[in-house]
């Protein structure tokens, strides 16, 4: 089965300015989203790519280092590994998904490429509150605002003032 | 006081008697007895001071505010998730309270004079006394440990309540979040807020860089404030003090003595790294189970753990069983597959109850330096352990399904569905790296004490054998696998730690 690299228009629009993400990788990054959640809206892409982008940024560099190493191998491995010409962010839906369930089930050492994208994306997609409606999950049960100021009362005056 | 990012903005020069690096549970309670007892302390602690308005229950936000590399951290072949914080407070922010003596075979393994069960008791009384440790009553279990124990019972297996330290707990399900209800009896609420009005000074979002020394003596640690979204240096500081105390955790604190260069003739710092690396089983029910709610651990599972020696690997039982839980994302994490596969499992979570089976790991990593400030944990389970694991999964399975469950589901990347317990007999049951999801909350025994500087990091003090005011007050210091949860010890090591300080 062979993909076409120019029938579809690259997944994921400008999300804007990135901090650690180059619009290639973010162009690879939305393409997984897109294939491991379902999720079709852009803008819903646009921000789940910014969420990732920033809290890539809470990781230590060499691990940021070797998220970029994985999306380039993602990037540019579908010929490679699963017989389709043209980069992973432009192959159609159904072979995104046949290469990442590549990465799933292939070789041992592939496994990680896979559970690193999913965990991403899935921390994105299911911390947002209109993905819990079929899980039953009620979501937080404090909001900022709503916390007991007796609980803050027992730290006031620990931090030294600025 | 507690100084953070926000007064950290210039460099500074302070002087103490005791600097204490990390404020989990060791540190603070080192902390807290050395204030207490008149000494001058600092304690350098990397994360941030957080309170209860900023445990916001939202996993995206909590992860990279309470755990190392945003709860990404894994074993080097990545096979093992390995989560470990920081924060004032430590991972007594995100544990799950559960309040465990080591046993006492295991402090008779070691055969160690001092540090021992009588060596230890009248820190862990100090402490149980302090945190207010109680077992947990029937009444508080929330479904899933109801169901946990249904099937323990039914099959006639060991189990019982277990201790914590909670004070008017909500129920609210979102410990490993930290607790907007203020009700763990953690570092934060308990020993930090009194070691501070002993007159600690705590520096948090503070990394120590390095230790510096003249001999056989530290003599300052170097620090920098950070930034606790971006990362940025904001500035440095110099602390000098009379006596040291590392306790950032069985990772961190290796780390710092491998970048401050201190003595190692044998290369012990960072070796004999034990985590507890543990599985998970799920069962579907046909009622909703939410194991989200409630306190998510209140009964365990003892059937496949003997601390007592056995006579040969086959008789070995290593396993320990407790529940399980996980917030949506959490949840996704460990569930099969991806796109409508994932999405089909995920809508079954509210009927799905979760068995953890935890091993008391006789493998042995070994800790080294990423880049920086990096943390490279060469870790691959041997073979006994393994078996003991996939013991694990087959004993979970067994437990779900004689509490009712309709399907246990063993989560490999091809995940076994199981009906019966005929079936789960007749299941060859392999654990292999990357074939299902591991997690490990307890790494340990990195900078251990010992009898021997030659086969030993620290005296029964917790001093380190080449350097006279270096002490380790925290999980490195346990000289194998504990089998327990050990947060508790690790208070009671800091205490015990302090009273050498002293």
């Amino acid at each position: 089965m062979v993909g076409w690299r120019f029938l579809t228009p690259a997944a994921g629009d400008d999300p804007g300015p990135l901090s650690h993400l180059s619009s290639n990788q973010a162009k690879v990054l939305a393409a997984a989203y897109q294939t491991i959640t379902g999720e079709t809206k852009p803008e819903s892409v646009r921000e789940a790519l910014r969420f990732m982008d920033g809290y890539l940024g809470r990781m230590d560099g060499r691990t940021r280092l070797e998220f970029s190493a994985l999306l380039a191998l993602v990037e540019h491995s579908p010929l490679v590994f699963h017989g389709y010409l043209g980069r992973f962010s432009s192959l159609p839906a159904q072979a995104r998904a046949h290469c990442l369930t590549g990465w799933r089930r292939g070789a041992t050492w592939r496994r990680p490429v896979y559970c690193a994208l999913k965990d991403l994306s899935y921390l994105y997609y299911y911390t947002r509150p209109a993905n819990w409606a079929g899980l039953g999950y009620a979501g937080p049960l404090v909001s900022a605002d709503a916390v007991n100021p007796a609980f803050e009362r027992r730290y006031q005056g620990l931090e030294a003032k600025s | 006081m507690i100084f953070t990012h926000r007064q950290l903005i210039a460099n500074r020069v302070f002087d103490a008697d005791v600097c204490i690096i990390g404020s989990g549970a060791g540190g603070s309670a080192a902390a807290y007895a050395l204030a207490q007892a008149g000494r001058r302390v600092i304690v350098v602690e990397r994360g941030s001071f957080l309170t209860p308005k900023d445990f916001d229950q939202r996993e995206e936000n909590m992860f990279p505010k309470l755990f190392y590399d945003a709860g990404g951290r894994t074993t080097r072949n990545r096979a093992i998730r390995v989560l470990h914080g920081h924060g004032v407070g430590g991972s007594t922010l995100h544990n799950i309270n559960l309040c465990k003596r080591i046993p006492d075979p295991v402090f008779a393994s070691w055969e160690l004079p001092r540090f021992n069960v009588s060596g230890l008791r009248p820190h862990y009384e100090k402490v149980e006394k302090l945190l207010g440790v109680s077992r947990i009553p029937a009444e508080r279990m929330n479904e899933n440990n109801r169901l946990f124990k249904a099937g323990v019972e039914k099959l006639g297996y060991r189990g019982d309540f277990l201790f914590h330290n909670r004070k008017d707990c909500v129920g609210s399900g979102f410990c490993e979040l930290g607790c907007a209800f203020d009700a763990k009896m953690n570092a934060l609420r308990v020993l930090i807020p009194q070691a501070v009005q002993h007159g600690a000074m705590v520096l948090a979002d503070t990394r120590a860089l390095r230790l510096e020394r003249d001999g056989r003596r530290i003599v300052r640690v170097i620090a920098q404030t950070l930034h606790p979204e971006s990362g940025a240096a904001l500035s440095t500081h110099v602390i000098s003090a009379k006596t040291f105390i590392c306790a950032g955790g069985a990772v961190e604190t290796p780390l710092l003595l491998q970048r401050s260069d201190v003595p190692d003739p044998e290369s012990l710092v960072g070796s004999r790294l034990h985590l507890h690396p543990g599985v998970a089983v799920l069962g579907e029910f046909e009622q909703p189970v939410r194991s989200w709610q409630g306190i998510p651990q209140s009964y365990e599972c003892t059937e496949f753990i003997s601390f007592e020696p056995a006579p040969n690997a086959a008789a070995e039982k290593r396993i320990w069983m407790i529940a399980g839980s996980a917030h949506p994302a959490g949840a996704a994490s460990m569930l099969p597959g991806f796109g409508a596969e994932h999405a089909g499992w995920m809508e079954k979570l509210p009927r799905m109850a979760c068995i953890s089976a935890m091993v008391h790991d006789s493998t042995r990593g070994i800790v080294r330096r990423k880049g920086e400030f990096g943390a490279d944990l060469n870790y691959v389970l041997n073979s006994a352990d393994r078996a003991q694991l996939a013991t694990g999964l087959r004993e979970a399975a067994r437990i779900l399904l004689a509490a009712g469950a309709r399907e246990a589901i063993l989560p490999f990347v091809e995940p076994l569905r199981i009906q019966t317990a005929a079936q789960l007999d007749r299941l060859p049951i392999e654990v292999r790296d990357l074939d299902i999801d591991m997690v490990a909350v307890h790494p340990m025994s990195t900078v251990w004490v010992g009898r021997s500087e030659k086969d030993s990091c620290l005296d029964e003090s917790c001093r380190y054998w080449q350097l006279d005011n270096l002490l380790v007050a925290d999980m490195s210091v346990y000289p194998s696998s504990l089998g327990v949860p050990p947060q508790l010890s690790a208070y009671a090591i800091g205490f015990y730690a302090a009273a050498t300080a002293r």
